[in-house]
């Protein structure tokens, strides 16, 4: 049974293609006047990205760093003061009434409130969009009943909104987003409101639709974890600039900025655990510990770290915090060790993880 | 009370009925737009245009802002334009829907801006236009809202048609007046104040029961 015979006609695409971009940004910037005396206020700071067709691109930041009006550009909600944003070659900016409504049919947009028309049911607020388009009522209760499917909640269909739960709500408006079959799905923190196994399902559905239809999505969130589980690429953006961008794995396995190092401490258990990092003096302490970040990233993520320091090189090992988990499929974790902090075993140590081709790194000293 | 005095009461109530109706519904139709304009044309809105929202805002607000019965007075000249006379029940529905109107616009304008903003965004980025906006996404996310108004107004317009009494426009507060008052026939007023508490009880339930039923926003189980 082929639920998806229309949403289908888009070929999925693969991730990072060498192909056109489905949304370019060309030194984009925005600035709105201010109120008062203070200078104006600058949203996005000459912003340059691409994203290519069938990826999942995400976009993180913290409250006011100007994620939300990176994603509204996109659309042309916004419009930029200065630079070019292509959107499948066209350049947003320059279109105005029929034609930004054109491209806004082209572009779905899923939002952290869901946005769901109260006085209308479920069915109804998917054909929302169809109607708009004056789409027909036959073609619009086939493509609904389709999408309802796709999403769970075809036994919802004549609920109203304020009967369903946030997920299911969330559900709605991804149908929503996808009735006029866009090539580009955005996600304004679609799940932060949501509870975390709310927003796994949530995210699970978006990585279904992006891979059954082959949909371009750009998400912005300010948690990492939602990065961590869908996107492919990843831009950190602060103060209305991009400051950090690449695949996914790269930025959790080496980030550069502060910023960057904070998002990806929340959620790879590479932080410093309160407690330790209260007592951490960076002078050695007689007969006290060194603390160890260990990273384990790339081809040595499995590499035998805590038996071949303690069996192998004779180190008493105390793990004090770490993680490891999946991202894009590939093994990446974190562990903060305490190992005794004599000079030399601590050299030792470090040179194992070397050895093991992993990074290491001494944080500082414990009694 | 003698089968005419039943008579005058049925007649009254009539009058009283006929020059309500007419007015709400002459008054929302008029107020209908102006409301929905006073809502979307401020700075930044869907249908932007400061000056005229502010010069349309200023003349709701004299209206309103004008004591029904001198309102009454003040306008006979535009009543006889209207009407071909200044007085009688036919001629009292002029004020009474030049009342009615900046109320009712102001009604529905709060009504409209109740509604979230994140639908008005949801809707152009679905490609709406600001037209669709109106008509499909803000008047019905304010009918309840627009529903209680209406029932407010026109509860209102009961009161101020008693008040039509002084151009001679009938009624049951012309008739509580003339043989009530200044009659004195006690059985006439307390039968007026009757009706009039019966109709105003019964538009109000009517009012929330509809108001209710286009309520969507509340889990109902």
């Amino acid at each position: 049974m082929n639920v998806l015979a229309s949403i289908e006609a888009v070929p999925a695409a693969p991730a990072a293609s060498a192909e056109a971009p489905a949304i370019r940004f060309d030194a984009v910037s925005k600035t709105y006047p201010a109120r008062g005396r203070d200078a104006q206020v600058t949203a996005l700071d000459r912003v340059s990205l691409a994203v290519a067709p069938g990826q999942i691109y995400g976009v993180i930041g913290r409250s006011g760093a100007g994620k939300s009006t990176l994603l509204r550009v996109i659309n042309g909600l916004e419009k930029p003061s200065a630079g070019r944003v292509l959107v499948d070659g066209t350049d947003v900016v320059a279109l105005d009434g029929g034609g930004l409504r054109a491209l806004r049919r082209q572009v779905g947009m899923i939002f952290q409130h869901f946005n769901l028309l109260s006085s209308r049911t479920v069915f109804e607020n998917v054909a929302f969009p169809l109607e708009l388009a004056a789409a027909g009522r036959g073609a619009i209760a086939a493509r609904v009943d389709r999408l309802l499917d796709l999403v769970g909640l075809a036994d919802k269909r004549g609920r109203y909104p304020a009967e369903l739960s946030g997920g299911e709500k969330q559900r709605v408006g991804i149908a929503r987003a996808l009735a006029t079959e866009p090539k580009v799905l955005l996600s304004d923190e679609a799940t932060s409101a949501l509870d975390p196994e709310t927003t796994r399902s949530i995210l699970d559905l978006l990585r279904r639709v992006n891979a059954l239809t082959g949909v371009t999505i750009v998400l912005i969130t300010h948690e990492m974890q939602v990065i961590k589980d869908i996107a492919d690429r990843v831009a950190v953006i602060e103060r209305g600039r991009i400051i950090e961008e690449g695949p996914v794995y790269d930025v959790f396995a080496r980030p550069r900025t502060a910023t960057a190092q904070s998002f990806v401490a929340s959620v790879t258990g590479s932080a410093v655990p309160e407690d330790v990092a209260e007592e951490l003096s960076t002078q050695p302490i007689a007969g006290g510990r060194a603390v160890l970040r260990v990273l384990l990233t790339g081809a040595h993520a499995t590499a035998p770290i805590i038996s071949r320091l303690s069996r192998g090189a004779d180190i008493d090992v105390q793990v004090l915090a770490g993680q490891v988990d999946r991202i894009g499929g590939a093994p990446f974790g974190t562990f903060l060790l305490a190992v005794p902090g004599r000079t030399e075993v601590v050299a030792a140590a470090l040179a194992l993880v070397r050895e093991l081709g992993l990074t290491g790194e001494v944080l500082g000293y414990v009694a | 009370m003698s089968p005419e005095l039943i008579g005058l009461l049925a007649n009254s109530t009539g009058q009283t009925l006929y020059m309500v109706a007419v007015s709400a519904s002459l008054g929302t139709l008029l107020g209908l737009p102006l409301g929905v304009f006073l809502a979307t044309s401020g700075h930044g809105e869907l249908f932007e245009a400061v000056a005229l929202n502010r010069v349309l805002g200023l003349v709701v607000n004299a209206t309103r802002s004008t004591p029904f019965i001198i309102l009454v007075v003040a306008i006979i000249p535009f009543t006889r334009l209207l009407a071909g006379t200044s007085i009688g029940t036919t001629a009292a529905i002029v004020p009474l829907t030049v009342a009615a109107t900046p109320f009712i616009a102001r009604i529905i304008e709060t009504a409209i801006r109740e509604v979230d903003a994140g639908l008005i965004e949801a809707s152009r980025a679905m490609g709406a236009t600001p037209l669709q906006i109106v008509v499909k996404v803000l008047l019905p996310e304010a009918l309840p809202a627009i529903a209680l108004g209406l029932t407010l107004t026109v509860v209102s317009l009961i009161g101020y048609s008693a008040m039509v009494s002084a151009v001679g426009g009938g009624g049951l507060g012309d008739l509580g007046i003339r043989y009530g008052y200044q009659r004195f026939m006690p059985a006439v007023m307390a039968a007026v104040v009757v009706v009039l508490i019966v109709l105003v009880q019964g538009l109000q339930s009517a009012g929330e029961a509809l108001a209710r039923h286009v309520n969507k926003r509340t889990r109902r189980t």
